[in-house]
């Protein structure tokens, strides 16, 4: 992720508006996929522990 | 042919010779005088010409001279200006090569030092300056990387908040725990409808049955302890009443009665402080009251009456409202304290 954003600083240093702004939409897309997968991995483990916990209560 | 001559050829019948010889005497004199007069002159004017020339031969020769002298003079002059202008150009010529080789040579120095500083102060400055870029700008690399990317955070989380992903995210799980439990379970939802929902109601009526029998279970339970604590409370003033005087204990009894535990341990020794002392004030009403009517009635003459002892129990108390208000102010918050604690053992 750092890496995109120093190419990103780097475009826009150059002037190549074209590809900062490649960067800039690759990062974003990076961002919220790590979001959406740490939202995703939150939702399971929390089912989970729901689960494990109404299995316990159940026997 | 002479004077007389010439006068008498002329004057020889007018003058006889006597006039004649004196005039060609006076002639002859005056012809001598002017002769002499003009040779006078002649040799004065001679003298003073030749005087005049000796001046102009002198002035001229002294000219000359003086031309002559000047020639020579501007010649020395010259060869001495020359010779002078020779030996002083040689010598500044000689004082222009010290210099300039003195000059060089602290030219030379002070470039050399000047090099020197300038190298010393352009090494100091390409280490500052290499010593910025390779530790300093790798900072505000980092820093500038690191606030762009929670700038990126910071707008994301605006356009797109946590919640949202998080409802998203909660919505496609459950959904597909669903299909995931009507795949085990493999009944539709029209099933699920009819016969879960039963099975629901069934579940609260027995839900609320058993909280029926829980608080009635809860309110038994807190009619025993209240039964407890009272027949504890008692049992504990029975026991520290045991040894007290009858009426103590009977205020004692009627003040703490029905109080929790601690309540009376933490009371019981200030109520009976309080009532002795109480007594102890009434007795000293009651001893003074007795000398000033014992007073009275040995100073003053008036019937004996008798009054009833209830009047005077009924009275009594009446006549110290000033100590009577303290200590019904004291039964007044015991009052209250034990309200608020009876409230806190029915909780």
């Amino acid at each position: 992720m750092n890496n995109d954003i120093k190419q990103f600083i780097l475009n826009l240093q150059s002037k190549n508006y074209s590809d900062a702004n490649s960067t800039l939409e690759s990062i974003i897309e990076k961002k919220l996929t790590a979001r959406i997968q740490k939202s995703a991995k939150k939702a399971t483990d929390g089912t989970f522990f729901k689960q494990e916990k109404a299995i316990k209560k159940n026997k | 042919m002479n004077i007389k001559g010439i006068l008498q050829e002329k004057f020889k019948d007018y003058l006889s010779e006597e006039s004649l010889e004196v005039i060609s005497q006076a002639f002859e004199v005056s012809v001598q005088q002017a002769a002499a007069e003009q040779q006078r002159l002649n040799e004065e004017s001679l003298q003073e010409k030749i005087n005049q020339l000796a001046d102009e031969r002198a002035k001229l020769q002294v000219e000359a001279a003086t031309i002559q002298i000047d020639e020579d003079h501007s010649l020395k002059l010259q060869h001495l200006l020359e010779s002078i202008d020779a030996d002083h150009t040689e010598k500044l010529q000689k004082l222009v090569e010290a210099i300039d080789t003195d000059h060089t040579a602290k030219l030379r120095q002070v470039l050399q030092a000047i090099d020197n500083k300038h190298s010393a102060m352009l090494e100091q400055v390409i280490n500052k300056y290499e010593t910025s870029l390779h530790s300093e700008a790798a900072t505000y690399k980092d820093t500038l990387v690191e606030e762009i990317s929670n700038y990126i955070e910071l707008y994301i989380d605006k356009l797109v908040p946590q919640k949202q992903i998080d409802e998203a995210t909660n919505n496609i799980q459950a959904r597909r725990i669903l299909e995931q439990v009507r795949q085990i379970v493999s009944i539709d939802e029209e099933f699920i409808n009819t016969e879960i929902k039963e099975a629901l109601v069934d579940g609260k009526r027995t839900i609320d049955s058993l909280r029926r029998e829980l608080n009635e279970a809860v309110s038994t339970n807190r009619n025993l302890s209240q039964k407890l604590t009272g027949t504890e409370s008692a049992l504990l003033l029975e026991n520290k009443t045991k040894s007290l005087p009858e009426e103590t204990r009977r205020h004692v009894k009627r003040l703490l009665k029905d109080k929790p535990v601690e309540y009376i341990n933490e009371n019981y020794q200030y109520v009976v402080e309080m009532f002795e002392k109480e007594t102890r004030l009434q007795e000293d009403l009651y001893k003074d009251e007795a000398v000033h009517q014992r007073l009275v009635e040995s100073t003053v003459d008036r019937p004996e009456l008798e009054y009833p002892s209830f009047i005077e129990e009924s009275v009594s108390p009446l006549r110290n409202t000033a100590e009577a208000g303290s200590v019904t102010g004291y039964l007044s918050e015991m009052k209250r304290l034990s309200g608020k604690y009876s409230r806190v053992a029915n909780s």
